[in-house]
């Protein structure tokens, strides 16, 4: 095991090591989808993708974001805003 | 040993369900094998076993000889009493909905996603939804949307928004559909009322939108290719329980909902009849109960108490709802509110009217609990004592029937204003026309009413 080289990750040749390992490493995919997903869902799906994503960043970080945002309210204009 | 479908199973090329000496079984599919054994192998499954959202299975594969296509046989826990969503309240619904995410989130976290999310997935059991079935995971391919995502819409979102901000009542129309109310039709049922709330406005209005112009444009176009992150997945799916609890149900009138409340006769006249019914339940130990015309359940509660599954059935959805809340705060493990109209029961449906079985022949119990229920029928709905009679002869072995004379004041109400053309409504005549197919065993009379409480059992 000591021979096998493994390139530094953020070198380009660590990048495709690491996305070959991930493709690898993945479950075999055969889907076993069955029902028709009808094609406006579909699409529907993926234009409100961008606000389920801030969905999930603001249920993912929520406790930071609410603690950023009563900083800033207590915080106040200072003095050296004038 | 020959392994056949059950008639409703049929729909999921992965696997399907087969009945064999009186237990119900899945079969799983070789083709579906990969995906059931990272159900499995990633830990999935035994998640969801130990948080009690799945239903728990073991492997009998070598019990059966299998054909080159099946791969593994799996006996599931036996459901005691099979029911279906339109026979559900607003929130046995809703939290079938929320239980379905709970599971689409578990199952991203391991790979995995609901590749359908219809409401007949779920069963009631031990008092609480639980996914049934097995072969409802698929691998989770990054970038991909949900292709269920317009079968939760249809079958949960819309009809709990429709139940919450119209009528609890319209629960029912998902009969006619097996088990769902397609977008346009929620929208249409909605009018303007649940605009307020985001997610419904986007996942049923907008959806509807979106389907509409693109199936206009579209026409028989295949479906287009896009990626949807992970992270947005998750937060669709997180919009879409968060609606869903949202919706909160209308308060509705209901002539039952305060009948034993507000019952004329009087505390003794309850308390003797509980003291009865517990004597009786106590004698005849039975091993199943079918509480017809339950109410709110305050006697098929003392029955689950003693151990013995219930089913309470009620026609009256705001008293079975309140009975399902109850149970679900005690956590009450034995019985099962359902709304059923004993005069027009559940009738068979889907293909061929096989798919999903009617009520009556699902009704089978040791004990039939019939109380302060006979009037209703006989003055109410003009049903002769004999049907009434072939009805509770067909469902139980014993049963347990209140009866309530003409001189009753609720019999009297219902009187009121109408001729009385029920002659034959007389204890004699209820007596002959029982005793045709029962076996009266016991009477009591109960405290100063005019109403006696029968035992009878069966004659085959």
């Amino acid at each position: 095991m000591k021979n096998v080289w493994i390139p530094p990750l953020r070198s380009f040749l660590g990048k495709v090591f690491l996305l070959t390992a991930v493709m690898i490493l993945q479950p075999p995919v055969s889907s076993a989808q069955y029902i028709d997903p009808g094609t406006g869902s579909y699409v529907f799906q993926l234009l409100i993708a961008g606000v389920t994503f801030l969905v999930f960043i603001y249920l993912r970080f929520k406790t930071q974001l609410i603690a950023v945002f009563r900083k800033c309210v207590r915080k106040g204009p200072t003095e050296d805003d004038h | 040993m020959i392994i056949e479908p059950l008639y409703g199973s049929y729909r999921d090329p992965s696997g399907f369900v087969f009945c064999h000496e009186g237990s119900v079984y899945r079969a799983i599919r070789s083709a579906y094998k990969p995906q059931f054994d990272h159900l499995i192998a990633s830990g999935l499954a035994d998640e969801l076993h130990r948080r009690g959202l799945l239903i728990n299975h073991t492997d009998v594969t070598p019990l059966f000889p299998l054909a080159d296509n099946i791969s593994t046989v799996l006996l599931p826990e036996q459901v005691p009493f099979i029911s279906y969503p339109w026979e559900w309240t607003f929130h046995q619904l809703k939290d079938a909905a929320i239980l379905t995410l709970e599971i689409q989130q578990i199952a991203l976290d391991h790979g995995m996603i609901l590749k359908d999310a219809s409401s007949l997935n779920i069963q009631f059991v031990r008092g609480r939804p639980v996914f049934i079935d097995t072969l409802s995971f698929d691998f989770y391919v990054l970038g991909k949307p949900w292709v269920a995502y317009r079968q939760f819409c249809e079958y949960f979102l819309g009809p709990v928004a429709v139940m919450g901000y119209v009528d609890s009542e319209l629960g029912s129309l998902t009969q006619f559909r097996g088990g769902n109310i397609p977008l346009s039709q929620c929208v249409h049922l909605l009018g303007k009322r649940g605009t307020f709330n985001f997610g419904v406005f986007m996942h049923l209005r907008m959806h509807d939108l979106m389907r509409r112009r693109v199936l206009n444009r579209n026409g028989g176009a295949p479906t287009p290719q896009g990626s949807m992150s992970k992270e947005s997945l998750l937060g669709l799916v997180h919009s879409l329980k968060h609606s869903v609890k949202k919706i909160k149900p209308r308060q509705e009138n209901s002539d039952w909902h305060s009948y034993y409340s507000t019952c004329q006769l009087g505390a003794e006249y309850l308390k003797h009849k509980e003291a009865a019914i517990l004597e009786l339940v106590r004698e005849l130990r039975p091993t199943s109960i079918l509480d017809f015309g339950a109410n709110r359940g305050t006697f098929s509660k003392l029955a689950a108490a003693k151990g013995i599954p219930v089913v309470a059935c009620d026609a009256d959805r705001a008293s079975i709802d309140s009975l399902y809340l109850e149970i679900r705060a005690s956590d009450e493990k034995n019985l099962l509110p359902l709304v059923v109209d004993l005069c027009n029961p559940t009738p068979p449906a889907g293909w061929m009217n096989k798919e999903f079985l009617p009520f009556i022949e699902r009704a089978k119990a040791d004990l039939g609990l019939a109380l302060a229920l006979i009037h209703h029928l006989a003055i109410g709905r003009n049903l002769p004592f004999a049907k009434i009679a072939e009805m509770f002869h067909h469902c139980c072995n014993s049963l347990i029937i209140e009866f309530v004379t003409k001189d009753d004041p609720n019999v009297r109400i219902m009187l009121q204003g109408r001729t009385d053309i029920f002659t034959d409504y007389t204890q004699g005549g209820f007596e002959k026309a029982f005793g045709r197919v029962f076996k009266i065993l016991r009477k009591i009379e109960l405290g100063s009413s005019t109403r006696t409480l029968y035992r009878m059992e069966k004659i085959p």
